[in-house]
């Protein structure tokens, strides 16, 4: 692996300096639009709560909430309140709940519903998919890629459901719920085991189909030819010139879903009850929640940000010759 | 190309049995259907016998605040009536009907001019905390309520008493308003007019006593800081198992005045958003209690009359209309003649929408919905539907285009060929429920007039919200659920001018026949009012078309005994409830 020297070093650090700069600016300019898009939608999140008051208790309402002042004057809170306070505010449908209060108790929950997914699907995935390019038109290869194209089709909401309709409840495992703190390992299976299956088949065929594509077409490449002419052994070729090179748009994919476990899985999470983040967002778009739907925009846009960011330095470890510009 | 090595043989045969568990798992079947216990309940006799296990699980009730004054919706009044003892607690066993039954207080005295509300309270009740529940408590609430800087939603609840809006608007002081305390168990509320129905008010849950030193302490925290709360209800929070919008446990407060005859120990409470987890869990009786979905009804109701289960459906408070546009007269321009607006309203085919659309609810010929009392009286056992003598009268299609036609003329539009009539209909949902119910609409109305439905469904409720302060349409639907228990939810919600007037609808005969229902007690005078009312806004000069009245299902396991859904406040009511045969 390079090591970048002391010039590319610095090289780097200004690279990634420059791209948070534009994190910031990119960041503020979502702010605002997500701020006035929302202002320009329908309803607000106290209309329907008040549809049968009276005048004066309505009136009241829209005051305490602050909907009664101009949009640029709100604008000016929401921006002092997210650039000084750093804070979002209090959700309107839900009191009590803010994006901090979201992040302590719910997402850790979410994330390791996910990343038991992704440690489980992603590594397995890419076996399967370097066993079908290295056995490309054999049975195996038909096994898995044709699985795959069946499993690709079946939505996660329905492994789901199958698998807590004929394994929950029995051999030991539990209907709904999550592993709680001070659980054994064992106990805390009975609860995660079905939620992280549901969800593991869509890593697993994702990153089996990508790794595969990938890899037949590095072998098909004049230095695999050069390998062989070399006469290394075939294991050779694959660990050192197959796989490194075909793991580009692994690289491009993998940071984007790390990412993607801060949202949790919607599907999973309803169905097995789980207390994750999961409807969080979609609830607060429909119920038009706006500090919750600005706090969590910002969040998702800054965590996809930097996956990006992220896949990009990692291009440069796994391919030398791209350079930070 | 052979790319085999033996480590990779090796390899691919590990991953192989691998993917093919993990295949198994996802789609293997042991093919058995979940077993349901169709076992009788235990105890069928009248003997009354309770399970050392009084556990009772249900689905989650999730108050939006701990703050009772800032009650307004089903999820929070359900926890707070378990939780909290107000004044008054609502009772209903399903049999007579609902009635009010003293809980924190023990009786009351009404003054000669049916203004002054006297209520003794028990001294024997105290807080979870074992500080006892004063008079102090009961009109803290209703200043807090009041108090405008609070914004409680049902503050109006409140505006009966004497000077409750004035303070409410600040054009009188707290001092003005009509509460005192007179010592710890004597509590007086002076009401502006003689109200029937107050003692019926002042059991929701915005009227449950508070404890004003807890609020100086917590501050603006009060309504999410569970950890500080104190309960003066048969139940309170289990806090170190509460976790929010997932899980919430409910146990015996021994300290409540009745606890002898509170019998669960134990309300477990969890989130399940999903119905066909519901019905997993409740199928295998880890759930004691369950709504019901469409696709289950059918199979459920079979297996509750083998005695499985319980299944019991009840008549709701709502009421489900269409309403006709009075501001602008309609896109159409002609929604303010009478006769066409009854000839549409005639044209709602009421049963085939609940027989063979939706397969639920009750066809409305009338406004007030079945449950509601006029005094002690339920209102519809004294009062036939208005609509159903006017659609005796306009029985056939002929009948009802001919008065259809006759509107026209009063308006100077008639047309031979009634299709060229187009009607704007707007309503909301994209999902496909909604989509085959709109056009069950345009059908039916199409088929039973020859005029031209014109149906728009916006697609969330914001949306239609907006387009319907547009009045750009002739037609919107909507549905009222009553506050109270009094035919007068429902209709004087069609004052001119009036808060949830939203159609514009304005007949004067009805503006002096809601004035004349202030301040009068006389329930036989009332009835003959609302019956004139409803009369009024359905046939002589509709409102509106109403067309069904709701109702309640529930599937409930036979062990569960004496649980009540009333019809008013909390979803459920959990303090006569119990475990017998599990």
């Amino acid at each position: 692996m390079c090591i970048p020297c002391k010039k590319g070093g610095e090289r780097m650090v200004k690279y990634i300096l420059r791209r948070f700069g534009e994190m910031i600016i990119l960041l503020f300019i979502i702010f605002t639009a997500t701020f006035f898009l929302l202002a320009a939608v329908p309803g607000n999140a106290i209309d329907q709560k008040m549809e049968k008051f009276p005048e004066s208790v309505k009136e009241n309402i829209v005051h305490k909430y602050g909907f009664d002042k101009p949009v640029l004057e709100r604008y000016a809170i929401s921006v002092k309140n997210f650039v000084i306070d750093h804070q979002f505010g209090e959700s309107i449908v839900n009191p009590g709940v803010t994006l901090s209060s979201l992040l302590k108790d719910k997402m850790p929950i979410s994330m390791q519903l996910s990343a038991r997914q992704i440690l489980f699907g992603v590594p397995i995935g890419m076996i399967l998919g370097i066993i079908a390019a290295c056995n490309r038109g054999k049975r195996i290869d038909y096994f898995i890629v044709i699985s795959s194209l069946v499993i690709t089709s079946v939505p996660t909401l329905v492994f789901a459901l199958l698998l807590q309709k004929y394994f929950g409840g029995r051999y030991g495992l539990q209907i709904i719920g999550w592993s709680q703190p001070g659980m054994g390992f064992v106990d805390g299976l009975s609860y995660t085991l079905l939620p992280t299956l549901s969800g593991v088949f869509g890593y697993i065929v994702g990153y089996s189909r990508l790794v595969r594509t990938t890899m037949l077409d590095s072998i098909n490449q004049e230095y695999t030819m050069t390998a062989r002419a070399k006469g290394l052994s075939e294991a050779r070729i694959i660990y050192k010139h197959v796989i490194r090179n075909s793991f580009i748009p692994v690289c491009t994919i993998l940071p984007g879903t790390i990412a993607g476990v801060i949202g949790g899985s919607l599907f999973i999470e309803r169905v097995f009850s789980i207390p994750g983040i999961g409807a969080y967002y979609t609830t607060a778009v429909s119920q038009r929640d706006i500090p919750m739907i600005m706090g969590q925009t910002m969040l998702y846009t800054l965590i996809y940000l930097v996956s990006i960011l992220v896949s990009d330095i990692l291009y440069t470890i796994v391919d030398p010759r791209i350079k930070f510009q | 190309m052979s790319l085999e090595t033996k480590s990779m043989k090796k390899l691919s045969i590990f991953m192989m049995l691998v993917f093919t568990i993990l295949s198994l798992v996802g789609c293997g079947s042991s093919g058995t259907k979940d077993a349901i216990s169709s076992s009788k309940a235990a105890d069928e006799g009248e003997k009354v016998s309770y399970d050392k296990d009084q556990t009772l699980r249900t689905i989650l009730f999730s108050p939006l605040s701990w703050d009772s004054t800032q009650c307004y919706d089903t999820s929070t009044s359900t926890v707070l009536s378990a939780v909290d003892a107000g004044l008054y607690r609502v009772y209903n066993d399903g049999k007579n009907g609902e009635k009010s039954v003293p809980d924190g207080a023990e009786s009351y005295e009404l003054s000669k001019d049916g203004l002054v509300y006297t209520f003794h309270l028990r001294s024997n009740n105290k807080w979870s905390d074992g500080v006892a529940v004063t008079a102090q408590n009961y009109a803290d609430a209703i200043v807090r309520l009041l108090t405008p800087k609070n914004a409680c939603p049902y503050a109006f609840f409140g505006f009966g008493i004497k000077n409750g809006e004035e303070y409410y608007n600040g054009t009188a002081k707290k001092e003005d308003l009509g509460v005192k305390v007179v010592n710890d168990t004597t509590l007086e509320i002076t009401l502006d007019e003689p109200d029937p129905i107050f003692l019926n008010k002042i059991s929701y849950q915005c009227f449950m006593p508070i404890r004003s030193d807890i609020i100086d302490k917590t501050g603006d925290k009060y309504g999410t800081d569970l950890s500080s709360q104190v309960f003066s209800g048969p139940f309170k929070v289990k806090v170190d198992e509460y976790v929010k919008d997932s899980k919430l446990v409910l146990v015996k407060n021994e300290n409540y005045w009745d606890a002898a005859n509170v019998h669960l120990e134990r309300i477990e409470m969890t989130d399940i958003e999903e119905f066909s987890t519901q019905a997993q869990l409740f199928e295998s009786k880890q759930l004691d209690i369950t709504g019901s979905l469409n696709d289950y009804v059918a199979k459920w109701t079979k297996e509750a009359k083998q005695g499985a289960f319980r299944s019991d459906i009840s008549n709701g408070t709502g009421m489900s209309y269409w309403a006709f546009n009075r501001k602008t007269g309609g896109t159409s321009g002609l929604m303010n003649n009478a006769k066409i607006r009854l000839a549409l309203s005639l044209a709602y085919d009421r049963e085939g929408y609940c027989n063979d659309l939706v397969k639920r609810y009750t066809p409305a010929y009338g406004i007030v919905p079945l449950v509601i009392h006029n005094g002690k009286d339920i209102y519809r056992d004294k009062v036939v539907e208005p609509l159903k003598a006017a659609k005796e009268k306009y029985n056939t299609k002929e009948k009802l285009q001919a008065l259809f036609h006759e509107g026209l003329k009063e308006e100077g539009k008639d047309v031979d060929d009634l299709s060229k009539i187009k009607i704007e209909f707007i309503s909301y949902g994209t999902d496909a429920a909604s989509i085959s119910y709109f056009d069950w609409y345009k059908q039916t109305i199409e088929k039973a007039l020859g005029i031209t439905l014109k149906v728009t469904a916006l697609g969330d409720y914001y949306a239609y919200s907006d387009a319907k302060a547009a009045y750009k349409y002739d037609i919107y639907s909507s549905a009222w659920y009553a506050d109270y228990d009094d035919p007068l939810t429902y209709l004087d919600v069609f004052q001119t001018d009036g808060g949830n007037n939203s159609m514009k609808y304005s007949n004067t005969e009805v503006d002096g026949l809601l004035k004349r229902l202030k301040g009068l007690t006389d329930q036989s005078e009332r009835l003959k009012i609302y019956t004139q009312i409803e009369q009024i806004l359905t046939v002589d000069d509709p409102a509106i078309i109403p067309y069904a009245y709701s109702d309640v299902r529930r599937f409930t396991h036979n062990y569960v005994k004496g649980f009540q859904t009333p019809s008013f406040g909390p979803t459920y009511e959990f303090k006569w409830a119990y475990i017998s045969g599990k």
